[in-house]
């Protein structure tokens, strides 16, 4: 895999899937994706900072320093990570307590950072906010599939304890410990079978892309074959 | 001395920051297969990890606890970690200037790593005194740089495999990356 992105890179839901392709921003996407609920709560989120930072960066850019670039960016990105920190302490306080550290964490994303590297200090606001769109459709696919595949293996169910996502749920909604230990695929539920079940999503993306690249009506530029020229006997000669 | 060591070997390695907490994965992804550079990179991860931490630790203890500032602990803790981060390059751009172009992204992204950002939040709510955070803080780097160098040996070994196409790259590194953390689960009860 190579780890430069030139300038104009920007990620998409298919093809640069962020997740699924390029593998950035996974440690929330590992560590959450137990139930759907924690998911769609995590990308809601995610979202919300991706759509923030990257217009502000772009309506910024004039004025940030090219070298402490990362610097502005981190503390931008920062600002917004503790507003939806705090949003979500107030009306989700359930929901955050099963997040834990992971909400913080949505600053440390590596996806975000190099789109406002690649993308957004490059940009206008509406170029720049497109692309973060599309950046986070391919995030948000990533973690719903992935966490709903696991909450369906570890459970059985799917979008458990949905009342959650409400703002202002009760204390008493919350997801017990031991309903997952009774069950057959309990151990989806730890941390090895979230990378090993990433791992068998990402190599379906792979065949998905694959086949949908061969179904095309391939060849804008059709190969040319080459030429066979005679190096030995009469070299030169017409055969 | 036996509480250190303790501390040490289970923030290295019964609660390894990178496959049993899951923290800064992506990076592990990042760092390319070339033993060198995964050195080089592991170096400066640990040198950032550690240090960053530990500042961030006592900033959160002396600075921001006692004047009830703790909802600003993410921006400071970000502030501080990149900082630190670019600081460093700067002053190592001079003397391995070969090295920092070849894989500068991979460097400059060491300060969004979120390793960083989560000890030092999990340092922020624990009860560790101040020093024994920071035994938390060196074990957690140790356990951070091992699994970057050991990576890129597995990795080095995956690109010679026969595997299945659809499984080649990125899938049967998360696979194997499996595999290693339930290794690591192995350790539970070590300390």
């Amino acid at each position: 895999m190579s780890t430069e992105y030139h300038r104009e890179h920007s990620f998409g839901i298919l093809k640069e899937n962020p997740v699924l392709v390029h593998l950035l921003g996974l440690s929330p996407v590992l560590a959450i994706s137990t139930t759907l609920t924690n998911g769609i709560a995590m990308a809601i989120a995610t979202v919300f900072v991706v759509v923030c930072s990257s217009l502000c960066v772009s309506l910024l850019r004039t004025q940030i320093n090219s070298s402490w670039r990362f610097l502005y960016f981190m503390l931008i990105i920062a600002c917004f990570t503790t507003a939806v920190d705090i949003l979500m302490q107030w009306t989700h306080f359930p929901i955050y307590r099963e997040l834990g550290i992971y909400v913080p964490l949505i600053c440390c994303n590596f996806a975000i950072l190099i789109n406002l590297e690649t993308v957004a200090y490059h940009n206008d606001w509406k170029n720049s906010l497109g692309k973060a769109g599309r950046l986070s459709a391919g995030y948000c696919l990533a973690l719903i599939l992935l966490s709903s595949s696991r909450e369906l293996l570890a459970n059985g169910t799917l979008l458990e304890h949905w009342e959650l996502l409400l703002p202002g749920a009760s204390d008493s909604a919350a997801v017990s410990e031991t309903e997952a230990l009774n069950n057959l695929f309990s151990f989806v539920a730890y941390q090895p079978a979230a990378l090993i079940l990433l791992g068998f999503l990402v190599a379906a993306w792979n065949s998905l892309n694959t086949q949908l690249m061969s179904s095309k009506p391939a060849a804008k530029q059709s190969v040319i074959p080459a030429k066979r020229e005679r190096v030995t006997g009469k070299v030169g000669a017409k055969t | 001395m036996t509480t250190y060591l303790g501390i040490i070997i289970g923030a290295a390695l019964v609660n390894n920051v990178f496959l049993v907490q899951l923290l800064g994965v992506s990076s592990l992804f990042l760092s390319s297969n070339k033993l060198q550079n995964a050195l080089e990179l592991a170096l400066l991860n640990f040198v950032v990890l550690f240090l960053a931490a530990s500042i961030n630790l006592a900033i959160f203890r002396l600075i921001l606890n006692p004047l009830g500032l703790e909802f600003l602990r993410i921006i400071c803790f970000v502030a501080v970690s990149s900082t630190l981060t670019i600081l460093i390059l700067e002053s190592l751009k001079k003397k391995f200037p070969l090295s920092l172009r070849r894989q500068r992204l991979a460097f400059y992204l060491t300060s969004g790593n979120s390793a960083i950002l989560g000890v030092s939040i999990i340092n922020a709510d624990s009860v560790l005194s101040l020093t024994h955070g920071v035994a938390y803080n060196f074990g957690a780097a140790l356990g951070f740089a091992l699994m970057i160098i050991s990576f890129a040996a597995l990795r080095l070994r995956l690109d010679t495999a026969d595997i299945p196409t659809p499984f080649r790259g990125a899938a049967i590194q998360l696979i194997s990356a499996g595999i290693v953390s339930m290794c690591l689960l192995g350790f539970a009860g070590l300390v």
